[in-house]
């Protein structure tokens, strides 16, 4: 491991929505547990347990399909919210390690620890403690792989799930990657792994064994990555994501409007869309922005700072209705938005206050109307005065 | 005007005043300070109109007067005065200032002493003596917990109580609260006085008062008088209702650890280096025989702390901010301290072992 120039790990949950009800509800362990809905419903099924895919479930087969191969198969809607909850456990986990950290879903991540060694140990002990930590923490399992690229670590965390370990080296590519299907080829899906087998390429070594030119030529651009690849070369960085720095909506009246209250109840409505979009990300900001476009088209925005940072409709409408009210010229309007910035993650702004700071009521008012969305949609419950 | 002084008694008052000089006035004026000489003494005297100040220091006045002379500049050139007999002479047609030692003379300009505002007389009526050191401790356990964000004004006072022989001040920033009460000799006027006094204001007066200083404290319906050996200070006192802070405090706890005030201090310190930027968020862990104190950045690095401590009640884990635990640490006196939790969503109670009178409560950060 000495000789890589970067240590990657990937982790992946295994059958993460079907784990998590299990976890937590002790009468569904060892059953076949299917998440998705109903299965008299449209849908397919997201994540089934271990004890569903022996029955042949898969992820994203309708879930009729897998009604008809696993009949007695325990079908549930899933919480997404709880999924989420334990998601940020976990990367929080991830986190302690290494600030390039790329979640590719609730249940999946790449870690770039190169350089963490110092503080944390190998790569392929962070690895572990990481496995292990997940385990103690969550009461979960994870697969892990440990490599010196993205799509190595990627190969490597799915060679053993579940619960699997596995450390892929520059020196492994021969013997662990060539014998493995295209279809493990990053980029490579069903159609691209039926044109490839059309010319008797159907493992990762035959591929390997093809003149770039060749691969170019039939594949185009694909054709360098499945060259790159299947060597097991792959420069992609970790990336973090951009750091989102602020929440914010507007609307275009279809007429312009002169009327106050209709005005104010767009800010209401926008309100609701920035607090719903903001507690989604697990975030809070401090500034809030209201902008306002005139029928002659000048545009002024005002801000305010908070004291202490909010991810609350209330609070973000509060600020944008006296915002609005102090600044207004009585004049037709033709757009207005509001926006949320100087942004951090909620757990870290969880500062407790004395003195009605808490607004204990409020959020968890927020959080029921959240639920309500997360299941029924997100007109099926709104304000009065929204109503039209 | 002209008197001659020493060099010690006039940077004494101007050391003094200048903590009330106006920084931010729009008042040229304010950014002054007026001196007067009469009686054998010179007054100094700064406002910036929330806060004023007055010192009186002995000089030999030759010809009464006074003067407003810019506090940055005057301030400055007495602070670099040889230590010699200083002669100060105002010319009242201009009211420039000649300022003359050995044989040199300095000379800055003066502004009208008819310009400056004058300090309210306050009737003596609702008055009480605290003694100066027990007051300054009492200041320096409480004031640290105001908040300095102007948005609710409240909360950047300290509550001073006075009922009978008991005196009481209570600062919070609503994430952690000081509470520190203290006896005094009782007064009949003062009997169930609760005020709020802005925090610079009270800040300033432990800085002003001597060990062996007496506080004379004077109350009117908006303003506070302090009366330190040759110094008034004036304030004006914050409106609004305190909240009721006896309702915040926790009755009995879960977990009650001892544990000696400077390896907590020490620890925590160390703990704090390692704490994500804005956040500064440390992980309590209290087992039976210890105290657990994790921190990590993943910019930084990490850091594992044990403390040793005497645990009463249930095992537990909590985090706070480090900067709220520092603060009391620092000016918790007692060699040791309890700290008393109930659960992760209360707040923790941090109070010197051996010292009924003071109380610090310190809300946690609730993490996911």
């Amino acid at each position: 491991m000495e000789g890589w120039a970067r240590k990657i790990i990937h982790v992946d949950m295994d059958a993460f929505f079907a784990a998590v009800e299990q976890r937590d509800n002790p009468g569904l362990r060892g059953k076949p547990v299917i998440i998705g809905g109903r299965p008299d419903q449209r849908g397919v099924v997201s994540t089934c347990s271990y004890e569903a895919r022996q029955f042949g479930v898969r992820s994203a087969m309708p879930l009729r399909e897998a009604f008809r191969r696993c009949p007695n198969g325990i079908f549930l809607p899933g919480n997404h919210k709880k999924y989420w909850a334990v998601s940020r456990e976990i990367q929080k986990i991830f986190r302690e390690y290494t600030p390039l950290v790329e979640p590719l879903s609730l249940d999946e991540a790449f870690l770039d620890v190169t350089g963490c060694e110092g503080l944390f140990g190998p790569a392929v002990e962070i690895g572990k403690q990481i496995k292990d930590r997940i385990s103690r923490e969550t009461g979960l399992t994870a697969s892990v792989g440990v490599a010196c690229n993205k799509f190595l670590a990627k190969v490597a965390s799915d060679l053993e799930k579940p619960s699997g370990f596995v450390v892929i080296g520059p020196k492994d590519v021969e013997r662990v990657l060539w014998p493995l299907p295209v279809r493990r080829i990053w980029g490579v899906g069903e159609k691209t792994a039926l044109h490839l087998s059309e010319f008797g390429w159907t493992t990762i070594g035959i591929v390997a064994q093809q003149p770039l030119a060749n691969l170019k030529e039939r594949f185009g651009s694909l054709g360098e990555q499945l060259y790159a690849l299947a060597r097991g070369w792959d420069d992609r960085p970790v990336n973090p994501g951009r750091e989102v720095k602020s929440v914010g909506n507007e609307t275009t009246f279809a007429r312009d409007i002169e009327d106050g209250d209709k005005v104010k109840a767009a800010l209401l409505e926008l309100a609701q869309e920035v607090g719903r979009r903001l507690r989604k990300q697990g975030l809070a900001g401090r500034v809030i922005t209201l902008k306002l476009r005139y029928a002659d088209f000048t545009t002024i925005t005002r801000a305010e700072t908070l004291v202490e940072h909010t991810d609350w409709d209330g609070e973000i409408y509060r600020v944008a209705h006296d915002l609005f009210i102090k600044n207004w010229d009585q004049t037709a309007v033709r757009l207005v938005g509001v926006t949320v910035s100087k942004l951090a993650p909620r757990d870290e702004v969880g500062q407790l206050a004395f003195f009605g700071q808490n607004r204990e009521k409020e959020e968890k008012l927020a959080e029921a109307l959240d639920r309500v969305r997360d299941k029924f949609g997100e007109k099926a419950v709104t304000r009065a005065r929204l109503l039209k | 005007m002209k008197l001659y002084a020493s060099r010690e008694n006039l940077l004494h008052g101007v050391n003094i005043v200048q903590r009330a000089v106006a920084t931010k006035n729009p008042l040229p004026i304010l950014s002054g300070m007026l001196i007067t000489a009469e009686d054998n003494t010179l007054k100094f005297t700064a406002t910036d109109l929330e806060m004023g100040i007055e010192c009186t220091v002995p000089v030999t006045v030759v010809e009464q007067g006074s003067v407003v002379v810019s506090a940055r500049y005057f301030s400055e050139v007495v602070r670099r005065l040889p230590d010699i007999r200083i002669e100060l002479e105002v010319n009242p047609n201009n009211h420039s200032t000649n300022i003359r030692y050995g044989q040199s003379e300095i000379s800055i300009h003066g502004m009208s002493p008819e310009d400056f505002p004058i300090l309210p007389q306050l009737d003596r009526e609702k008055s009480v003596t605290i003694n100066g050191s027990l007051f300054r401790n009492m200041i320096k356990q409480v004031a640290f917990a105001a908040s300095s964000d102007n948005s609710r004004p409240i909360f950047t006072g300290v509550l001073l109580e006075i009922n009978g022989e008991q005196l009481k001040l209570v600062a919070t920033d609503t994430h952690r609260l000081a509470f520190r009460s203290g006896k005094i000799a009782s007064s009949q006027n003062l009997d169930n006085l609760s005020v709020i006094i802005p925090g610079k204001t009270i800040s300033e007066i432990s800085k002003i008062t001597g060990e062996d200083s007496q506080v004379q404290l004077t109350f009117t319906e908006n303003q506070v008088l302090f009366e330190i050996d040759n110094i008034c200070l004036i304030s004006r006192l914050i409106n609004g209702q305190f909240p009721n802070y006896n309702q915040v405090v926790p009755q009995g706890y879960k977990s009650r650890i001892r544990v000696k005030s400077k390896d907590f201090l020490e620890s925590m310190e160390r703990a704090s280096l390692m704490t994500k930027e804005g956040s500064s968020v440390v992980k309590i862990s209290i087992e039976e025989l210890s105290m657990n104190i994790t921190s990590n950045s993943p910019d930084i690095g990490r850091i594992y702390e044990q403390v040793q401590i005497y645990l009463e009640g249930e095992e537990t884990s909590i985090s706070f901010n480090s900067r709220y635990l520092l603060d009391v640490l620092k000016v918790a006196d007692d060699e040791e301290v309890y700290l008393e939790l109930t659960d992760s969503l209360s707040p923790g109670i941090v109070k010197p072992v051996g010292n009924e009178n003071y109380l610090y409560l310190i809300l946690p950060i609730r993490t996911l």
